[in-house]
């Protein structure tokens, strides 16, 4: 079972972290809220990272299209001229942001669980989300992240328990961790 | 004149007598007092005498007489007078003698009561003196008794402490080669997270696999999808021709039937490639994830091990 306050804090850690990275690596500002309907999640890609311990498996999908203006945040203007358009930039954009936002949120985890460890992020498209029962996650949250007041993304957490999960972070201030660089290959 | 006869006999002197016998300071006193008496008696017979001549001289004058007569009984009056004034000051002299005497006894009571309190309390710390010296030279022995105790014990220390330093000596190789053995155990273990990298990258050659079977799967879809055309207009011709299309118009319609089951299969088998690609793509997260999580505990249980053995080599030595 995940209790409460643990949930309230795998939410809290997940913001925060995005929050920080927007505003830390993008100088970007960034809102997030809490979603119920999950068919407002149309994006027809999502990429997947995973941050695992003994107790549980949390996983976390950004879900994204390639739409002109995502591509053009993430791919650092890069559509800008159609024949230079690079997909792999785009990519690299997106994953380089999860593989940021996880590290974060692995780092905050350490403070409560001893050993943890993160994977590198992949991109799967949607048809795959049907699936997600297959992994038997026993608590989900949707996000809508709206970056400068016009790009919309989601998100949505998945986490997996193997054993009672229970902890709680101060949520009463912001995250100040930021830690090292993570860049994967 | 036979006035100042009684007079003197009154004097105070005759009273010395008696008070000689008292204490040494209440006789300096007394005589204080005394010489203040003799004063006053020669100062009064000092006036009688100043009194005496004029008197003498009124005597022998016939003239005066009434007149000296009065004189006289004046001088009578306060002749009087002084010597009521000095049996009083004689009477108060006696007093304070009395009074000095019985203060000076309760002085003397007081003095020897405070004496003998004094010899009991020196008595008592004298007896105290001599306890304290006793325990002083008691803790003196148990002091020497308990040195003796600590220079064995520390002699036992110091041959305990040897006999294990020539054990721990002794064993010291053993132990470096223990620790250095665990420590490159768990060195090689660190090892692990090179195969669950390399399973990662099995998985995307799983998903290279994956993506090469949905690609099948739709080719294999669009041909399912052109046979069942290719079924319907064979039917369309079949029933053109009539009767003698009859025949050919149940193989069409079989055509299409497997067709449909075709498309139902290639749809599963879709679905079955997407669940497949999520669920492998998780649980090699879950293997990689997994893997750098125990190598972070390696590293750490690796770090301690390096410290234990830096730590045994500076105890031994």
């Amino acid at each position: 079972m995940i209790s409460e306050q643990a949930q309230s804090s795998f939410n809290h850690i997940f913001k925060s972290a995005v929050m920080s990275n927007f505003s830390d690596y993008y100088n970007d500002s960034c809102e997030i809220e809490l979603i119920t309907d999950h068919k407002e999640i149309t994006e027809a890609e999502f990429s997947v990272l995973t941050i695992t311990s003994s107790s549980f498996r949390f996983l976390t999908l950004l879900h994204f299209d390639r739409n002109e203006s995502t591509i053009k945040y993430f791919a650092n203007n890069a559509i800008e001229d159609d024949e230079n358009t690079n997909s792999n930039e785009f990519i690299d954009g997106i994953l380089e942001f999860c593989n940021l936002t996880c590290g974060t949120m692995n780092r905050n985890l350490n403070a409560h669980f001893t050993y943890s460890g993160m994977s590198t992020p992949y991109v799967l498209t949607r048809p795959c989300l049907d699936f997600v029962y297959a992994l038997d996650p026993g608590y989900i949250k949707h996000f809508r992240i709206t970056i400068n007041l016009s790009l919309v993304l989601h998100a949505t957490l998945y986490i997996c328990n193997y054993d009672d999960v229970d902890f709680a972070v101060d949520t009463s201030k912001a995250d100040e961790s930021t830690g090292e660089l993570e860049l994967f290959q | 004149m036979n006035f100042f006869t009684k007079y003197k006999h009154r004097n105070v002197k005759s009273e010395q007598v008696v008070i000689t016998a008292q204490d040494n300071n209440f006789e300096a006193a007394l005589q204080v007092n005394i010489d203040l008496i003799n004063n006053t008696t020669l100062s009064s017979e000092g006036i009688a005498q100043e009194h005496n001549e004029p008197l003498e001289t009124v005597t022998k004058s016939d003239n005066t007489q009434q007149t000296l007569t009065e004189s006289n009984d004046v001088l009578h009056q306060k002749i009087a007078g002084l010597a009521q004034e000095n049996s009083d000051l004689v009477l108060q002299l006696k007093r304070l003698s009395v009074a000095h005497l019985q203060e000076l006894e309760a002085l003397k009571v007081e003095v020897n009561v405070k004496q003998s309190t004094f010899e009991q309390e020196l008595d008592d710390k004298d007896a105290q003196l001599e306890t304290f010296k006793k325990q002083i030279a008691q803790l003196k022995d148990e002091k020497d008794e308990l040195l003796n105790d600590s220079y064995q014990a520390q002699k036992n220390h110091n041959e305990d402490f040897e006999s294990l330093k020539k054990a721990i000596l002794s064993r010291r190789g053993e132990f470096k080669e223990k620790v250095n053995g665990l420590s490159n155990e768990i060195a090689e273990m660190t090892k692990f997270a090179d195969i669950f990298e390399r399973w990662h990258e099995d998985m995307n050659s799983l998903m290279i696999q994956n993506t090469a079977m949905h690609e099948q799967n739709d080719r294999f879809s669009g041909i399912v999808r052109t046979i069942v055309i290719l079924s319907v207009n064979a039917a369309i011709e079949a029933a053109r021709a009539g009767e003698n299309g009859r025949g050919f118009a149940v193989v069409a319609h079989e055509i299409r039937h497997l067709a449909n089951v075709s498309e139902e299969l290639a749809r599963d088998y879709s679905k079955n490639l997407y669940k497949n690609d999520l669920i492998t793509t998780a649980t090699f997260q879950d293997i990689q994830a997994g893997g750098k999580m125990i190598t972070s505990a390696l590293i750490g249980i690796h770090v301690t091990s390096k410290n234990l053995k830096n730590s045994l080599i500076t105890t031994v030595k």
